[in-house]
């Protein structure tokens, strides 16, 4: 048993040590990875969450193989308790057990240094504090150089970032995120049938796409104008008064480039173009429910033309009005 | 030899030992509270009781006063006998035991009225400042008298520690808490946004290492040893740990700023020391955790050894988590959310306070001459508070973890999957209510040990000061041969000032060139000072501790400039004294805030947040719409930002007031546009006038982001 606590304890070692050593190389690989522009980089090389699930994979695998390492030496035991093993075949085990104990014991030894707990008196230093005393054991090897590592990191890090200018800088990288991003949804755009603008925009009718819109309403509009769309610190939008345009392509247009300067955001960043349709197209499902507590009318009576596809030209007209806070 | 009769001081360590578990139990309850106000906004009892108010009350109780109060008892203890010395004067003694819980009711009556630097860990304000300034010269002289007359001749590596700590806390205090009063209660820090916060974090991680690190481990290198009765494992790796440690540490604060406007070598310098600092943290907890060898059947039988255990064990799991947190890939993902939070606990709770509770059941006992009342509820004590640890730290990492993907997550359309920053939060409500819970078991198991050692005092007899001798130290002729160290051991000025210039180092190199080299914050022309109302808005911006859940550091991520818009520059910041970048977001970002509602959504909004977003747990500021703006300082604010470098005309603090009744003027007439009928000399019209500010100057303009 004791030799299997001993075992126990070393392997709890190693596996703190690659633990340490795993992830400082981990980044080292990343770090390096960029050097190289020509050469085209797997995408999930430079994501955070690949090395994450590295480390936590690894933690999985020295805990499996720990466990599995325990067991064998626990099943060794009890079948050598349990089957009642002849005296020879026992020692022989034993003897097996000895010689891979003493590999353990000599990588373990050359790793950590410690004087056995028998020969401390020999590195007993005279030292004693109010009767605390000190033992003059050597740094731990595995320490020591795991520190050095960290020494030669901070080196090589330092240089990859600030020296040879390898390094991504936080902007550089910043700018490349949206380059790739835009990259995307042009691709997405040109083979897309979400390639919807306020000048095709259409009125949508199935139920089910006024669902979906009246559920992006219910997320985002209500705060502002009402659950039953009649207006709160927003206009009310179930009467025929439009402050920016009426009709499924000024509200598609107000939604996407919003009305910054009275409060009203650009949704054009949360909201797809075929949300917004949904959505718009809902909020034209609500004109004329008059509901309770309706703001009182803003804006201009709109008239819907016919194939109409002129959106009005006020959307920039309307500031100074309300952006007091914002000056000075 | 001629032995000299003399005795310990017991009474000022019992003292603060008293002091220690009442704060403790004080600064744990006030964690309870607000984690509960994370679950819900209305256990928010504005203004003294609202979260803001609140949170830096729990911070600072717990590290000044529980483990302030936790270093003076163990430092007390064990310098006497480490030295065989009475304490220096036990009239210093008196004067630092007093004037140092006077300190923490100063700050537990400022701090909930509102009187805030906004500085994290160093809110209390300029006259406590100094306060805490004398008492703890006072310490440094008590501590430094007594190892002068010391009976010892070397000193023994808990004493390196302390030394260290007393020097360094002395820098980081002074330097942090430099600022101009405006009133006896107001302040401006000197420094501005990027300077300010590179010294804030410089402070706040070092708070850390010299508050909670160094003085923990002096108190390990003699507690440890003492309980298990076994030499101290290496006493090379003390020397290489505490040298390396203290040189280290000092560097790593930029580490709380990546991907900040802070220009990039700071931030590089952070990561790199940060990532070395894994081994000097280690030495420690190898040299604590080896000494147990051949003591480990002690720990299964004593409670004192298996807190200090778990207590070394956290102390290494949060310092090889916190290097990992410095790596730029990971803490992308990590702040602003409760990571951070969970992070800081299992060193709190852990490391702190488990090394606490093991010195007070070693202790206590001891100076009663008289056995614990109760090993079962000591053990009780243990179990509980492991656990109470476990469901503090693990929801919190989870609700980190899920908050910062759901910030970063876009649908393969583009956008960003939950573009309403509330359903983020909605959505880890439930781990909150777990660290709640896990909260309570650590502060029930804090409380058990309460009634344990008030029996156990009630039973046993006070030994106020224990009798003992020692032969008096004799003057040497010749140099003793022994290791090198050994010198520096015999000589505690020369310690004090290695320590000093070791400690220096880091802090000059990263400082300095940030407070005098123009190009590391490129200046933005269109960025102006404050109006009069908003530099009012500013100061209830701070007052209300905003900075607790709101950052205003929009970082440069696709992930955050396409949520609250382009990303935070450093010329944005020069006139901010203080800064106000937050460290956590339990809230969105408010960096640019400005002109994204109309006046009427934030009159609303603070009424009542859930009127604007429904579901969430930010507490009612309705308050701000019935008390009055205080403008009597007004042109005291202006004339001191004035002298801080901020750009005002000469006689603009005359004509501030009537500036500021022109513009909230303006405000109050939009606001009734929109139905909302309020006088203009509200609060609230400050507070919007602000919030409306933030962010607009370079809004809609591309500034160029070559420098930085």
């Amino acid at each position: 048993m004791k030799r299997l606590k001993n075992n126990l304890k070393s392997i709890g070692g190693v596996f703190t040590l690659l633990l340490l050593q795993l992830n400082t190389f981990g980044q080292d690989v990343a770090a390096d990875a960029t050097k190289p522009e020509t050469i085209q980089i797997p995408e999930v090389l430079f994501d955070p969450i690949t090395y994450l699930w590295i480390l936590l994979g690894s933690i999985v695998l020295l805990t499996i193989y720990t466990m599995s390492h325990t067991i064998k030496a626990l099943s060794k035991v009890i079948e050598g308790r349990v089957a009642n093993v002849p005296e020879e075949s026992e020692e022989a085990v034993g003897m097996q057990a000895a010689i891979k104990t003493s590999l353990y014991k000599r990588i373990m030894h050359s790793l950590v240094k410690t004087v056995p707990i028998e020969k401390e008196k020999d590195v007993m230093l005279d030292h004693n504090y109010d009767g605390i005393q000190e033992l003059d054991n050597q740094l731990p090897p595995w320490w020591k150089y795991g520190f050095y590592l960290t020494i030669v990191f901070a080196f090589v890090y330092l240089i990859n970032f600030h020296v040879s200018g390898s390094g991504k800088l936080q902007i550089a990288e910043y700018n490349e995120e949206m380059k790739n991003a835009e990259l995307a949804t042009k691709k997405r755009m040109e083979n897309s049938t979400n390639n919807i603008n306020a000048a095709s925009v259409t009125i949508l009718t199935e139920a089910g796409s006024l669902a979906s819109g009246k559920e992006i309403y219910v997320k985002n509009c209500v705060a502002c104008h009402g659950d039953l769309g009649q207006g709160n610190v927003g206009p009310n939008l179930t009467d025929e008064f439009w402050i920016h345009g009426g009709g499924i392509k000024n509200i598609f247009n107000t939604i996407v480039v919003g009305v910054p300067s009275k409060g009203m955001i650009s949704w054009k960043s949360q909201l797809t173009p075929k949300a917004t349709q949904e959505v718009a197209s809902y909020i034209l499902t609500l004109q004329g429910t008059n509901p309770a507590g309706a703001k009182e009318a803003q804006g201009e009576k709109w008239v819907e033309v016919v194939d109409s596809t002129t959106i009005a030209a006020d959307t920039t007209k309307v500031d100074s009005v309300s952006s007091v806070a914002s000056s000075k | 030899m001629n032995t000299e009769k003399f005795s310990y001081d017991n009474k000022i360590v019992r003292n603060f030992a008293v002091a220690t578990v009442v704060w403790g139990v004080v600064g744990m309850l006030v964690g309870l509270i607000v984690a509960l106000q994370l679950t819900s906004a209305k256990f928010n009892f504005g203004p003294i009781g609202n979260f803001g108010r609140l949170r830096p009350l729990h911070t600072n109780a717990v590290i000044f006063a529980f483990v302030g109060n936790g270093i003076f008892m163990g430092v007390y203890y064990s310098l006497q006998r480490l030295l065989k010395a009475r304490m220096f004067s036990d009239a210093l003694s008196k004067i630092h035991f007093w004037g140092w819980q006077l300190i923490i009711v100063a700050a537990a009556l400022t701090l909930p009225l509102g009187i805030t630097t906004s500085k994290e860990y160093a809110e209390l304000e300029w006259p406590i400042d100094i306060m805490i300034a004398l008492v703890w010269v006072i310490f440094g002289v008590n501590m430094f008298g007594t190892i002068i007359k010391r009976r010892e001749r070397h000193l023994y590596v808990a004493i390196w520690f302390y030394i260290a700590t007393v020097v360094t806390v002395a820098v980081l205090h002074i330097v942090n808490s430099l600022a101009l009063p405006v009133s006896l209660f107001k302040s401006y820090s000197i420094f501005a946004g990027v300077q300010d916060a590179l010294v804030q974090w410089w402070y706040g991680h070092n708070a850390v290492a010299f508050f909670l690190t160094t003085p923990y481990l002096g108190l390990m290198y003699y507690f440890v040893p003492k309980a298990a009765d076994r030499p101290v494992y290496s006493y090379k790796l003390s020397i290489i740990h505490f040298w390396a440690l203290i040189f280290l540490y000092i560097w790593a604060g930029p580490h709380h700023l990546l991907y900040s406007s802070l220009p990039d070598w700071a931030q590089s310098l952070g990561v790199v020391f940060s990532i070395m600092l894994i081994a000097p943290s280690w030495g420690g907890m190898i040299n604590g955790l080896l000494t147990l060898r051949g003591a480990w059947d002690k720990v299964r039988e004593s409670t004192v050894l298996k807190f200090m255990v778990v207590a070394v064990t956290a102390y290494g799991m949060s310092t090889f988590e916190g290097p990992m947190l410095s790596l730029k890939s990971v803490n992308a993902i990590s702040h602003f959310t409760d990571w951070i939070i969970a992070h800081v606990h299992v060193g709190g709770l852990g490391w702190n306070g488990m090394l606490t509770f093991g010195i007070l059941y070693w202790l206590i006992p001891r100076m009663y001459n008289v056995n614990i009342f109760s090993k079962k509820l000591a053990n009780f004590h243990f179990w509980i508070a492991t656990l109470g640890i476990i469901f503090y730290a693990v929801p919190l990492y989870w609700a980190g973890f899920t908050q910062s993907l759901m910030w970063k997550d876009f649908t393969s359309e583009g956008v960003l999957k939950y573009p309403n920053f509330l359903e983020t939060v909605v959505q880890i409500v439930p781990m909150y209510r777990l660290r709640a819970f896990g909260g309570s078991l650590y502060l029930i198991g804090a409380l058990v040990m309460v009634y344990n050692l008030w029996k156990t005092a009630a039973a046993g007899k006070f030994v106020a000061n224990e009798e003992t001798s020692a032969p008096a130290l004799e003057k040497l002729t010749v140099e003793p041969k022994g290791h090198w160290h050994r010198w520096i051991e015999r000589r505690p000025v020369q310690m004090l000032l290695l320590s000093l210039v070791m400690i220096l180092i880091g802090g000059m190199i990263e400082i300095i060139p940030m407070l005098t080299i123009k190009s590391n914050i490129p200046t933005i022309s269109s960025v102006k000072p404050y109006t009069p109302l908003e530099l009012q808005g500013r100061d209830i911006y701070v007052r209300e501790g905003c900075y607790t859940c709101h950052s205003q550091m929009i970082r440069p991520f696709r992930s955050e400039t396409e949520r609250y818009g382009e990303y935070s520059k450093a010329g944005e910041f020069v006139y901010d004294h203080p800064f106000q970048w937050g460290s956590k977001r339990t809230g969105p970002d408010l960096a640019r805030e400005g002109s994204k509602y109309p006046n009427s959504w934030h009159y609303n909004h603070m009424l009542d947040p859930t009127t604007m977003s429904p579901g969430s747990i930010m507490p009612a500021y309705d308050f701000l719409i019935n008390d009055d703006l205080d403008t009597s300082l007004t042109a005291a604010k202006i004339n001191v930002m004035r002298k801080l470098g901020v750009p005002y005309d000469n006689d603009f603090d005359k004509i501030a007031n009537r500036e500021l009744m022109k513009q909230a003027n303006l405000i109050t007439a939009d606001l009734a546009t929109a139905g909302i009928k309020v006088a203009p000399n509200k609060e609230i019209i400050a507070m919007i006038a602000y919030l409306q500010r933030l962010g607009i100057d370079i809004k809609g303009e591309k500034v160029s982001s070559t420098n930085n």
